[in-house]
């Protein structure tokens, strides 16, 4: 099954990245939204049915912490898989999202990085051996 | 014992630019920035204790970093915003990499955002000497780091290198 992505970050670079990441990890990518801060992100969420998100956590507006916050309390998006790409380096921070139950990429990210975080998320369904 | 902020520095950037840019330091080259302009990006954070780190490339740098970051073809040329957007994003994980270092894994920041610098010189913020100043000599270029502290974070390292030195003993 194809899984809709949505990519949160206020580096539209970084977005690209996260994509181009994915796809050559041989992720199968159904439609691709992105966001530029966490308010963003809710808007695509209110709109379209999202089956993994990569939220960023230093954005303008609204910043991933909080957008995770709000995702937690909605019942509709309580159990969306949530992957935090960041350059967060607060032990104490990321503890504190970890108990939201999210993974953690820490930037800069390896490629390989990407796709075994997909992995353990979807069971590696999703995701063609190269 | 703990590395110097100049370790810090190279460590962070070498691994930053290796990572997301591929863009690798030359070995033996030597150190040192060469005359010339520079694309200046300044990242403010606050916290336990507070500064700036700055990181200045060489324009001509520019395209290939974010072409390598983008994964563009050869022969595309990325627009100037995705330029900007590539050295805003490498200072800001520079920065977040190199924070739990200077300070402790458990120091909590707020890292704002990137601010692309107009009309400087590289090594001039907040009108006082730099705490720690690199050069780093890539295949593509030089790229120039420097990080700018409060009072409290350098006395805060001193102490803790004082009391590593103490538990070596």
């Amino acid at each position: 099954m194809a899984l809709n992505i949505l990519v949160v970050d206020d580096s539209a670079v970084v977005r690209t990245m996260i994509v181009k990441t994915l796809r050559l990890a041989g992720v199968d990518l159904g439609e691709v939204f992105q966001g530029a801060n966490g308010q963003e992100g809710l808007d695509v969420l209110n709109e379209q049915w999202i089956d993994l998100a990569f939220v960023d956590i230093n954005m303008p507006v609204m910043n991933g912490e909080e957008m995770i916050e709000k995702i937690r309390e909605n019942p509709v998006w309580a159990d969306l898989p949530i992957v935090v790409v960041s350059t967060e380096g607060s032990q104490t921070r990321i503890d504190r999202l970890l108990q939201k139950g999210v993974r953690f990429i820490h930037k800069p990210f390896a490629p390989e990085v990407v796709r075994e975080t997909v992995c353990l998320i979807t069971g590696a369904d999703n995701v063609t051996h190269a | 014992m703990s590395r110097t902020l100049e370790e810090i520095l190279q460590w962070a950037t070498e691994e930053t630019f290796a990572s997301m840019a591929f863009m690798f330091p030359i070995e033996g080259a030597e150190a040192g920035a060469p005359p010339g302009d520079r694309t200046i990006v300044r990242v403010v954070f606050r916290g336990p204790f507070s500064g700036t780190l700055e990181l200045a490339v060489q324009p001509e740098m520019l395209p290939a970093l974010a072409g390598n970051m983008l994964g563009l073809d050869p022969g595309q040329t990325p627009t100037d915003a995705q330029q900007i957007d590539a050295v805003k994003e490498l200072a800001n994980i520079v920065c977040g990499n190199i924070l739990p270092e200077v300070g402790t894994p458990r120091d909590v920041f707020n890292v704002c955002e990137p601010r692309l610098v107009t009309n400087a010189q590289p090594g001039e913020a907040d009108d006082a000497a730099p705490a720690a100043r690199v050069s780093v000599c890539m295949d593509a270029g030089t790229v120039d780091l420097s990080l700018f502290l409060d009072a409290d974070a350098l006395a805060q390292r001193a102490s803790r290198q004082s009391q590593s030195i103490t538990e070596c003993r």
